[in-house]
């Protein structure tokens, strides 16, 4: 994972040595970077650790995980936000139960963000977190390690082999690499739920996940880690309809059962606040482009996290030198990769300085999913959840 | 027995068990530092608590600040051989700040200006000093140079240091003073690893901050930029915020009441100990920061006159990022706010003897 980095480096560092390398090989296209892929790993098996808030999407998410064999899940680690951890952890232990993978640890995440007060997303998973859908209080117990500590663990014990897959906000991962500089250069890649390139849900700017700890969220797309962002820019077309919950509803198994049984109250619930579309299967989505890339088209993009902004706080910005009105001929790219700068806003005051405020230079550290396929989609996840 | 010898042996029993009892009242205290070395404030603080019989320290950890991280933690294990004191154990801690970056303070200083001390990330190889601490050109996180002080041979604990705060806390509930010296990085990741680290430790005692003062700040004049503050902001933010039992702060307007000059320096010059010779070979005339901070949990007397105030960080990523912000006790504020003790005058004379005392000391036999 850490290409030939030459001595030691600072955290800058770490997104231009060794995450340049990784991008330099799909600036052509849309090429799915094999690190990113579930099909890639040893033993066509991958390991992943899941971050997540349940969450109704969290939900499915994690039972399409655990119904997907080509991933090998060391540690589900819950965290503050659709709702509190109180409620997150056991959410979490109750899919594990009902997937019966009680082999799985489950390890307690934070309670609240870095430097932030909760906020919740009841409104759109009720006030349980699953939509309302009751199942019996799990009986399984977490680890007794935090799930910071848990995911430091496992990292150093496969260092290059870990992909962190993140639903929910990314309060325990910022916990995790802060308390090892090292971690971040161990981690194979992370795929996220969060952010949006195109307007947010919670507010105009911003996705949920980002703007509950947008500090996270910062440091994690400044760790060098090669990021692949499954935003609000193709999550938007994952609505849950009741023709999905006949069919998983038709399924068995207590996976599909458990899954028809959330859906059709999220539904309900989702119906009964007057919202014309159904639920959106979010985290499902990030799941899905680690499984099945190809159903996903990406583009490269560097992009930090508005942490400031009174209107914009959590709002993920996406630098690109060749997208909109900017976008040049195939020969003219290379060069506009090498010159492109990012701003920051220009000072208030017409001082002596008039070259532009550099930010930083332009390197890409996160590929961002734009377009989706969304009945390949589906079919993967309910075909999976109902077999 | 004759009244007078009786009384005689009462006040020798009462006197006994009192010591007794004072020898088992040693406060247990974790000191975190960034231990820029050779000497200088940090190793003359962490020499303080290692020095005095008052302390029992469980452990020193480290963060980047003054130095990074990595070479901190190497100078401190061999003040530790130094001082005779390879007991306590040191454990590694933050390599970088939360969020502030020296690309950011670059970027800061593009805009409003230059900033004089930046610690590990300033380049000290063109300043005028003469001490081995500040002659140093920049150097990445993971460099540790040579060590004029020599090279130590023991080495720091594998935990992490925000993982020994919380096991100390539990191991010790409402015994713990987390000493503070440097920027709060361990004490933030302590905290978010685990909340109950701000009700179980007894108190928190940094050096940060700064009030009205109009000198001792990282750009000369502006007293309420200060540089444990300022190199972590979010980390101060969350300690800060955090409900501990009580908090105490010496800010800069008291350090730079203090002169650490020639007279303090030669007195010490005179003793032949280890300890004394390595302050008198890198040593530098200051102000007495953290050693200030140290000294008062000696001797609260040396503390002639302080306040009680709220006191928070201004963490928007602007011109004032890094600031103190602090309200009188009597303010109305929200309820996240904290009051903190904030000590303003200070008895040089009981401060220099007392510092003197403890350099001078013999080594410990134990």
């Amino acid at each position: 994972m850490s290409s030939a980095l030459k001595g030691p480096v600072t955290r800058r560092q770490f997104v231009t040595s060794s995450t340049a390398a990784i991008f330099a090989s799909s600036l052509a296209g849309a090429v799915p970077l094999s690190q990113m892929s579930a099909r890639d790993g040893e033993g066509g098996k991958s390991r992943v650790i899941i971050d997540t808030d349940p969450g109704v999407d969290d939900a499915f998410a994690l039972l399409l995980a655990m119904r997907s064999p080509e991933l090998k899940i060391e540690a589900i680690t819950p965290v503050a936000g659709n709702v509190p951890l109180e409620l997150t952890l056991p959410n979490a232990l109750r899919m594990v139960e009902i997937a019966g993978r009680t082999d799985i640890p489950v390890a307690a995440g934070a309670k609240g963000p870095w430097l932030r007060r909760l906020v919740t997303a009841t409104y759109a998973h009720g006030e349980n977190g699953l939509g309302g859908a009751v199942f019996p209080e799990p009986t399984t117990q977490p680890v007794s390690e935090p799930a910071a500590q848990l995911i430091g663990q496992i990292v150093r014990k496969y260092p290059g082999e870990v992909t962190l897959i993140t639903i929910g906000p990314l309060t325990n991962i910022a916990a995790a690499l802060a308390a090892d500089s090292d971690l971040a250069g161990k981690v194979r890649g992370l795929v996220m739920m969060g952010g949006s390139l195109s307007g947010g849900n919670i507010t105009p700017a911003a996705e949920f996940n980002i703007y509950v700890d947008p500090e996270a969220a910062r440091m994690v797309f400044q760790s060098g880690i090669p990021i692949t962002m499954v935003g609000l820019d193709v999550t938007r077309k994952t609505a849950l309809t009741d023709d999905h919950v006949r069919q998983l509803s038709a399924g068995k198994s207590p996976v599909s059962q458990a899954a028809a049984k959330i859906a059709s109250k999220a539904i309900e619930h989702n119906r009964s606040q007057g919202f014309l579309v159904g639920p959106n299967m979010h985290d499902s989505l990030a799941l899905a482009a680690f499984l099945d890339p190809s159903i996903l088209t990406f583009e490269n993009y560097y992009v930090d996290v508005e942490v400031n902004g009174e209107l914009t706080a959590g709002q993920t910005l996406g630098y690109s030198p060749n997208r909109g009105d900017l976008r040049r001929t195939p020969e003219m790219q290379a060069k506009a990769e090498s010159s492109m700068v990012i701003r920051g806003a220009a000072p208030t005051l017409a001082g002596t300085r008039i070259s532009p405020v550099l930010r930083d230079k332009y390197v890409p550290n996160t590929r961002v999913a734009l377009q989706l396929d969304s009945s390949r989609f589906f079919n993967l996840l309910i075909g999976r959840l109902s077999s | 027995m004759k009244p007078r010898s009786f009384v005689g042996l009462l006040v020798v029993f009462f006197a006994l068990t009192l010591t007794a009892q004072l020898q088992a009242q040693k406060m247990k205290i974790i000191l975190d530092q960034d231990a820029r070395g050779p000497a200088t404030t940090d190793m003359q603080s962490l020499l303080i608590f290692l020095q005095s019989d008052k302390f029992d320290v469980l452990g020193i950890t480290t963060v980047s600040g003054d130095q990074w991280m990595k070479e901190e933690t190497q100078r401190t294990l061999r003040l530790l051989e130094i001082a005779g004191r390879t007991d306590v154990p040191v454990a590694e801690g933050a390599l970088f700040p939360l969020l502030n970056s020296k690309e950011e303070s670059e970027r800061w200083e593009d805009l409003y200006g230059k900033l004089g001390y930046k610690g590990c990330w300033s380049d000290f190889s063109k300043r005028a000093h003469v001490s081995e601490a500040y002659k140093a050109g920049y150097h990445d996180p993971l460099v540790v140079p040579a060590l004029v002080e020599g090279e130590p041979h023991i080495k720091p604990i594998a935990e992490s240091a925000a993982e020994f705060i919380v096991r100390m806390v539990y191991k010790y509930p409402g015994e713990v003073v987390i000493w503070a010296g440097g920027p709060m990085t361990n004490i933030a990741l302590a905290l978010r690893l685990d909340p109950a680290v701000a009700t179980l430790a007894k108190e928190l005692v940094l050096m940060g901050s700064g009030m009205y003062s109009d000198k001792g700040g990282i750009d000369r004049i502006d007293g309420r930029r200060e540089f444990n503050w300022w190199f972590d902001p979010e980390a101060v933010r969350i300690s800060l915020r955090a409900p501990w039992k009580k908090i105490t702060i010496t800010p800069i307007d008291i350090s730079v009441k203090t002169n650490l000059g020639k007279e303090i320096h030669d007195a010490i010059a005179k003793a032949d100990t280890p300890v004394a010779q390595y302050l008198t070979k890198y040593s530098e005339p200051s102000f007495m920061w953290d050693e200030l901070s140290a000294a008062a949990l000696i001797d609260p007397f040396i503390i002639t006159g302080q306040k009680e105030f709220y006191v928070d960080i201004d963490i928007d990523h602007g011109p004032s990022y890094g600031e103190t912000l602090f309200w009188g006790s009597e303010a109305t504020v929200p309820p996240y706010e904290h009051k903190a003790t904030v000590q303003f005058d200070v008895d040089t004379k009981k401060l220099y003897d007392l510092y003197v005392k403890l350099m001078t000391q013999a080594p410990r036999t134990n």
